[in-house]
């Protein structure tokens, strides 16, 4: 058992929510949405996040739109769908609530 | 001095080291490899492939115009090691990985059978069930092999192997064949190893130093190769061509049903003039007195029934002519299940009406015959004012003998049988049989039955046909008549008789067809013609 792995596995599972969170106010293209998860350290490298896109944008989460750039090709703007909105707003409800569970849990170790 | 090469990222074109070109092409490759089972994989390096593009084009600048590996790299830094676009799918499978460090019968889990391109001398398919049961092929080539010499059917089970056996496209599919884990890891290995195995391949030097096995065997896989693509070309064709047939039949099959039902019914017309029946759809509903309710089921259930499946004919055409695939889930099922409650319906309906005809019965009518001046009783049919007699073999298809009126429906097939009398005096005796839902029924449908005969002296005239009244409807009537000859008189069948008769025993066993024209007397054996020509009979 690797902690980096652990930690690993525990970014992942929070990824696809800040995702949706970041587009759930305005829509994004990927590089916007890589600098804020970046400043979260949630990811590391660009890869990690064309897979997921592509995915929750499979699953009818997200929809995108082309814009032509200045500096290269064609970029997608993407943006939540009526389901993703839901999605999120359901995520976001789990979260509040995981947050406050695991903090209630853990008091215990942060004192010590 | 480097050379360089001009590549084409996302419609951008880019001057590129060659070496800096090598190092993108196996990151591109190793990632397309891991993709290349999941969905959407296209579209995930198509982007990736456009940011790379966007990337380069940030960097190039009126001084600096040609991407250099130091460039690549960074890119790759960005970008992230091929490790990093694991999506959770893949963590299953690195944890079965250390399974099968310890057990090594994991590893036939990600065993997949493939026709392997790097090693084939036709098709790859030897070398593909090798690495499958893990064998050396040469052993699965020497059984192809004694197949071929022993009666030649592996000629054809190879044929057939090699076209239902996929090929191993992408290093992922190669790793599966040989049944080594399809980790980023691996592929990134597997995609060095082709990359450097096709540079030998083309690089000059090389190809003198070849072996003449290798040759030959080149040869082999040329020559085969060519083969395999005009089968596999003949194979697509012909997928191609029954696409147009069905697309083509299946639609044209659906046109006729909608405007044969909607319309006359005429399309079951069309379907029952193969049969030699001269029906419409509408006429056996008349025919049967089946009620307009019940009618406009049949109709609905007709078209669910015959469309359904003409309509999977024509999905299935389209499917083979183009790439075409409805992707809703489900809707074959959907369809499939709407199908199966319109034939349960459909059978719900056909025993419901046939439980109309589950019994029969008869009504018999005994007439004396009287005032018969001479010995012998002359047999004659009617003219026949409704059939065509001719117009087709009488026993073969009694639906010939059925025409349908306003209010009458005629059947042309009563039977005349010719038997002894019990005492001195000829008697008809007519008897009337029908089907019903039970006894009774069917004796009211016998009732039903009108059926004329006419006695003037010694002449007997029967009527060709008999009728019934379309408000009861076709019960599978039938009018069988006994004409009783007493012993010692006879009947003359006249010409006119033919058409009634019907396997009359007589002492000789004469055809119905030879005992036309002939004066019969009923004797203590039964029927014989006295005074006949023996090759007559």
């Amino acid at each position: 058992m690797k902690v980096e792995n652990t930690k690993a596995q525990m970014r992942k599972g929070v990824l696809e929510y800040c995702i949706l969170s970041i587009l759930h106010d305005n829509e994004a293209y990927p590089s916007d949405i890589l600098e804020r998860l970046k400043e979260g350290k949630l990811i590391v490298v660009e890869g990690t996040l064309y897979p997921l896109l592509t995915r929750l944008k499979n699953a009818g989460l997200l929809a995108y739109r082309w814009e032509e750039s200045k500096s290269g090709p064609p970029r997608k703007y993407y943006r939540l769908t009526e389901l993703g909105q839901q999605f999120t707003l359901e995520l976001s409800k789990t979260w509040t609530e995981l947050v406050q569970a695991v903090n209630t849990t853990t008091k215990k170790i942060k004192k010590s | 001095m480097n050379k360089t090469v001009s590549v084409n990222i996302s419609g951008y074109i880019f001057n590129i080291e060659e070496t800096a070109f090598d190092k993108l092409n196996r990151y591109l490759n190793t990632i397309r490899g891991y993709f290349s089972e999941s969905a959407g994989a296209e579209e995930i390096i198509e982007d990736i492939e456009a940011r790379i593009a966007e990337l380069f084009q940030e960097r190039i600048t009126d001084n600096y115009q040609v991407i250099k590996l130091k460039d690549v790299d960074e890119i790759i830094t960005i970008m992230g090691e091929p490790e990093a676009y694991i999506d959770e799918e893949v963590e299953l499978d690195e944890e079965e990985e250390i399974y099968s460090k310890t057990e090594r019968k994991v590893r036939n889990k990600y065993r997949k059978l493939y026709r392997d391109p790097d090693d084939s001398v036709i098709g790859g398919v030897s070398s593909g069930i090798g690495h499958y049961f893990g064998m050396d092929p040469i052993w699965i080539r020497l059984l192809f092999i004694l197949l071929v010499l022993g009666g030649g059917s592996g000629i054809l089970i190879y044929i057939i192997l090699w076209i239902i056996i996929p090929q191993a496209k992408n290093a992922a599919e190669k790793l599966e064949m040989r049944g080594d884990p399809v980790t980023a890891e691996n592929i990134g290995r597997k995609v060095s190893e082709e990359y450097d195995s096709l540079k030998k391949k083309f690089s000059p030097k090389k190809e003198n130093i070849k072996e003449t096995g290798d040759k030959v065997g080149n040869a082999f896989q040329d020559f085969f190769g060519f083969l395999g693509k005009l089968l596999h070309l003949l194979v697509a064709s012909l997928g191609k061509i029954f696409g147009f047939v069905f697309v083509f039949f299946g639609l044209l099959s659906i046109v006729a049903l909608i405007f044969g039902v909607l319309g006359t019914g005429e399309i079951f017309n069309i379907i029952s003039v193969s049969e030699g029946l001269q029906f419409s759809f509408h006429d056996i509903m008349v025919l049967f007195a089946v009620s307009p309710g019940y009618i406009s089921w049949v109709y609905v259930v007709s078209i669910f029934v015959l469309g359904i499946p003409l309509l999977a004919l024509v999905y299935l055409g389209f499917g083979l002519l183009t790439d075409f695939k409805l992707r809703v889930r489900g809707f074959g099922l959907a369809l499939f299940i709407l199908w199966l409650v319109f034939s349960v319906i459909g059978v719900a309906l056909t025993g419901n009406f046939a439980r109309n005809y589950i019994e029969n019965n008869k009504v018999k009518e005994v007439y004396q015959l009287a005032d018969i001046q001479s010995d012998t009783l002359t047999i004659v049919v009617l003219p026949d004012t409704i059939f065509d007699f001719h117009r087709a073999k009488r026993f073969n298809n009694n639906m010939d003998y059925i025409e349908i009126t306003d209010d009458k429906i005629y059947l042309g097939s009563p039977l005349l049988d010719i038997v002894k009398s019990p005492d001195n005096e000829f008697k008809v005796v007519v008897s009337k049989e029908s089907r019903g839902r039970n006894r009774k029924h069917a004796k009211e449908n016998a009732k039903d039955i009108e059926y004329n005969f006419l006695q003037v002296g010694s002449i007997i005239s029967f009527s060709p046909f008999y009728s019934l009244t379309t408000d009861n409807g076709y019960h599978f009537d039938q009018i069988r008549i006994k004409l009783m000859v007493p012993e010692g008189k006879a009947v003359d069948l006249s010409e006119s008789s033919e058409r009634i008769i019907y396997d009359i025993d007589n002492v000789t066993d004469t055809w119905d067809r030879n005992m036309i024209g002939k004066v019969w007397t009923m004797t203590e054996e039964g029927l014989q013609c006295i005074g006949c020509d023996k090759s007559d009979l």
